[in-house]
């Protein structure tokens, strides 16, 4: 077990959240039409009564679903750059914004009108927060993976932004583990333009998903959901991996975020055992799970698994081994969960913490050196 | 190295594992359409009695996703307990580079099938 120190080198922050003030910013992104349908006609009884174009979330934090001192004097929390810079981003090198409740999209009931909301989603990212506002940040296409179709063209209309970073799955709108067959044209689009795929906690928890977040039973209490919440995560890993989406496409990278990382030896041990009893199912699997996830996968540290000593940690990863090869920095902020740079580096081993608090995101996007190394430049390609 | 005279060709039928005893070891007799083979009857994993397992083509290595090739010239016996599989030809296994069942040469004279089975190595 290393001691505890904090870390103070670059960072790359993977995973910030950033949303709109108020609904009306993002409804200025969608089509007229849209935009009526959304808030009433202006002579009709309903004028002023919009529809809200999120359900929001079935489980509510008790304590609170972002950190208090980040909501803004006016907005939401995560939507004011001003405060995420004093907060967050104040030591960050670079910082990939990764939306908060904008995530459920894809999963709305009407198919349509879900992929409406992505694409004002991804216009207003680029638009509001990618157009010059502040050099460091970078932001992932929502994918309307509903109609994995669409989302392909999405990915293709939105993903040669060159601050779009990645392709995120967000709600769960096909019913499938993201690993299906069903989803492949989303990852032939994100392989063709050599974007990553990111997988965020909490998809399968929107209210119009057609998966559910607990597979034995829904919860009835956040504390539930929270715990339970790496389950679904687990089912797209070990779906990407069995599927063979990494076979289908060899250069396709993953990040998984949100979901903590200390569930990954036992999952890991269990898949590679099942493989190499089960081959004849899956024989396009050439290599064990363990090697596709090392080649392919990243995984945030956000949330981290505060376990009574760092040694109990360090010691969990240690038994799956490599872990300063596979885990990046995430701070999650604003969510009430977030994970500072101190509090992270304290819980990881000194000799982890160059990799994964920067130079495992830097490779994983495949940006060029760092500030102050060299040229940097926003084309990852 | 002595050779062990377990029974005649035709005692082995194409596509199936018999398990013979030879120098008081059970050893498992594979015939495919082109070879006999003959191996342990211990499974390196868990020393189950593998030859209670299937004689099987092996899975091609260059299956693309969604089909499903196999190498006819490169039989395996996948053990009856995990199923884990290992080549006829080699003992490797195929899932598992460091474990390997013992093999045996196996020479077939006159109609009758024999086991090499000097080699004090232990599979």
């Amino acid at each position: 077990v290393s001691a505890s120190t904090n870390y103070t080198g670059p960072v790359i922050d993977a995973s910030v959240h950033h949303t709109w003030g108020a609904q009306e910013e993002l409804v200025s992104y969608m089509e007229q039409g849209w935009q009526h349908y959304v808030q009433g006609k202006p002579d009709s009884p309903q004028a002023g009564r919009a529809i809200p174009v999120l359900r929001g979330f079935p489980f509510h934090n008790p304590i609170g679903t972002h950190l208090p001192e980040a909501r803004p004097a006016n907005g939401r929390a995560g939507s004011d750059l001003e405060l995420m810079k004093s907060q967050v981003l104040a030591g960050a090198e670079r910082a990939v914004l990764t939306y908060d409740d904008a995530l459920l999209a894809p999963s709305t009931v009407n198919n349509y009108f879900a992929t409406e909301i992505c694409r004002a989603v991804n216009d207003w990212c680029v638009d509001r927060w990618l157009s010059g506002q502040d050099d460091r940040l970078h932001s992932l296409v929502l994918v309307p993976n509903q109609i994995p179709s669409e989302a392909a063209a999405e990915v293709r209309r939105v993903g040669t932004n060159p601050r779009m970073v990645g392709a995120v799955l967000g709600g769960n709108g096909g019913g499938k583990a993201f690993g299906h067959l069903l989803y492949h044209p989303i990852y032939e689009a994100c392989a063709e333009l050599n974007l990553p795929v990111v997988l965020h906690v909490g998809g399968d928890a929107a209210y119009d998903a057609t998966t559910s977040t607990a597979p034995a039973g829904y919860p009835t209490s956040f504390t539930e959901y929270s715990v339970m919440s790496p389950l679904p995560v687990m089912t797209h890993l070990i779906s990407f991996i069995v599927q063979g989406v990494f076979e289908k496409y060899p250069d396709l990278r993953l990040l998984v975020t949100g979901a903590g990382s200390a569930w990954l030896p036992s999952l890991f041990w269990r898949m590679d055992s099942e493989w190499k009893s089960h081959r004849r199912e899956t024989p396009w699997l050439r290599l064990s799970p363990t090697e596709y996830f090392r080649r392919h996968v990243l995984v945030s540290t956000w949330p981290l698994q505060h376990t009574l000593s760092a040694g109990n940690l360090q010691n969990s990863l240690d038994a799956f081994g490599g872990a300063e090869d596979f885990l990046c920095y995430a701070s999650g902020y604003p969510h009430w969960n977030a994970d500072s740079v101190a509090e992270a580096s304290s819980f990881l081993k000194p000799e982890w913490h160059r990799k994964v608090f920067h130079e495992n995101a830097q490779n994983f996007f495949r940006w060029p050196a760092p500030v102050g190394a060299g040229t940097v430049g926003d084309d990852r390609r | 190295m002595a050779s062990v005279d377990v029974g005649a060709l035709d005692d082995f039928e194409v596509g199936r594992i018999k398990v013979v005893v030879a120098n008081g070891r059970e050893i498992g007799v594979a015939r495919s359409a082109t070879a006999v083979y003959a191996l342990r009857n211990v499974c390196p994993h868990q020393a189950g009695p593998i030859c209670a397992g299937r004689m099987l083509a092996g899975i091609s290595t260059k299956s693309p996703v969604g089909s499903f090739d196999v190498e006819a010239h490169a039989p395996v016996l996948a053990c009856a307990w995990h199923g884990w599989e290992f080549s006829l030809q080699t003992g490797e296994s195929t899932v598992d580079p460091t474990l390997r069942v013992r093999t045996y040469q196996v020479r077939v004279e006159g109609g009758r099938v024999l086991i090499e089975m000097g080699g004090r190595r232990v599979g």
